[in-house]
């Protein structure tokens, strides 16, 4: 059976190959986790399927700290400066702050406030796997 | 005669301007209108009325102009709209992409679709569609360090899943996937193997994949083609065409 980071690690992984649906079929998930666990990934699958879709790096904290207190004409250098290359590079980032989420905060970093939410309960159903 | 003459200039020009027109939009309307003009100039009737020919020739100029130039306003040179004529790859979505590179396997295999939609293939063209997809969805899932990094046996049940997956919905005639293989002769306990999970002699195999006798099985690269699953498989399907479909583990 898979540790939670495994789990975390797998999903994450899914995602990034259009895969995440194989979730759905049983036999992946008694692989890798146990019956009483079954239902817990495919929330955590929904969450991160949810968070990913909803992904705008120009909204993170971590992008917006960045803005603040500078110019209208340097906001929007910044966000011209935003192109697909780094777009691509901030959703490699997120999967990776995902795969940590059990010993680290940066996903809450890259993440709009307004999805702190599912991360929350994304890293509660994680904690929680292996718990009978 | 000096007016006939500049009749005859103004409608020759008429004919070039409505042949023009009439190349442009291809309507009924500018086609009676170059005929008529065409008539007038030829002088077919031998009595030539030029006040009834005139009034004729305007009236369909101006329905012509009226019902093609009016509702249709001709394009300003430089206004037109760019067409797009060539496919755009970028617009597609990931899922696009993996249907788009199934459906090629499917094709380079020599299968072809029907009109129900559903495909007839031979057990070789599905081996070939089996063989691609696993070899495709292998190295997509090794270069992701997050999926490299999982134990075997879920990453081989991975690729399972997906190469499954996939195989429905390419609709192979008569393709079973992951199917219970039952013994034909006896109820429980005709393999000579003992279960691991229940400890008597299987009643059942699944397969990954079965067309008629042909049975198919995705496995690691390295895996002996004999043993008790592969007698089971030959046993229980009544067939000595059991072939792996081989993958390089990671």
């Amino acid at each position: 059976m898979l540790s939670p980071a495994e789990v975390l690690k797998m999903l994450v992984g899914l995602k990034e190959v259009n895969d995440l649906d194989v979730i759905n079929d049983d036999a992946v998930l008694a692989a890798s986790c146990t019956e009483s666990d079954k239902a817990t990934v495919r929330s955590m699958a929904a969450i991160i399927e949810e968070v990913y879709d909803s992904f705008d790096y120009e909204a993170s904290p971590e992008f917006l700290a960045k803005l603040e207190g500078k110019s209208e004409q340097v906001q929007t250098m910044h966000r011209k400066l935003l192109d697909q290359t780094k777009r691509r590079d901030a959703v490699r980032r997120l999967g990776e702050a995902i795969t940590q989420l059990l010993s680290s905060n940066d996903a809450f970093n890259l993440v709009n406030i307004e999805q702190h939410h599912r991360l929350i309960a994304l890293k509660e159903l994680a904690e929680s796997i292996g718990r009978v | 005669m000096i007016k006939a003459t500049c009749l005859i200039i103004n409608v020759g020009a008429g004919v070039q301007s409505a042949r023009a027109l009439n190349s442009l939009f291809g309507s009924r309307a500018g086609v009676r209108m170059v005929n008529q003009v065409d008539d007038f100039l030829r002088g077919t009737d031998g009595s030539l009325d030029v006040g009834r020919l005139w009034r004729r020739f305007t009236s369909a100029a101006q329905r012509f102009l009226e019902s093609e130039a009016g509702s249709v306003p001709a394009p300003r040179r430089g206004s037109l709209p760019r067409v797009r004529n060539y496919f755009d790859a970028t617009q597609l979505s990931d899922e696009a992409v993996d249907v788009a590179i199934a459906k090629s396997i499917r094709r380079k295999s020599g299968a072809r679709g029907t009109s129900s939609g559903q495909i007839p293939a031979s057990a070789d063209q599905v081996e070939f569609m089996l063989q691609k997809m696993t070899a495709w969805r292998r190295n997509v899932h090794a270069a992701n360090p997050h999926l490299a990094s999982l134990p075997a046996n879920v990453k081989g049940t991975i690729i399972h899943s997906f190469v499954s997956k996939r195989m429905r919905g390419l609709d192979v005639a008569g393709l079973r996937v992951n199917e219970r293989l039952n013994s034909p002769f006896l109820a429980p306990g005709t393999s000579q193997h003992i279960s691991a999970a229940t400890g008597v002699p299987y009643t059942y195999r699944i397969p990954d994949f079965r067309l008629q006798a042909t049975t198919l099985d995705i496995k690691p690269q390295g895996t002996s083609l004999t043993g008790a699953q592969v007698d089971d498989f030959m046993s229980f399907g009544n067939t000595s065409d059991v072939r792996f479909i081989n993958y390089y583990p990671f």
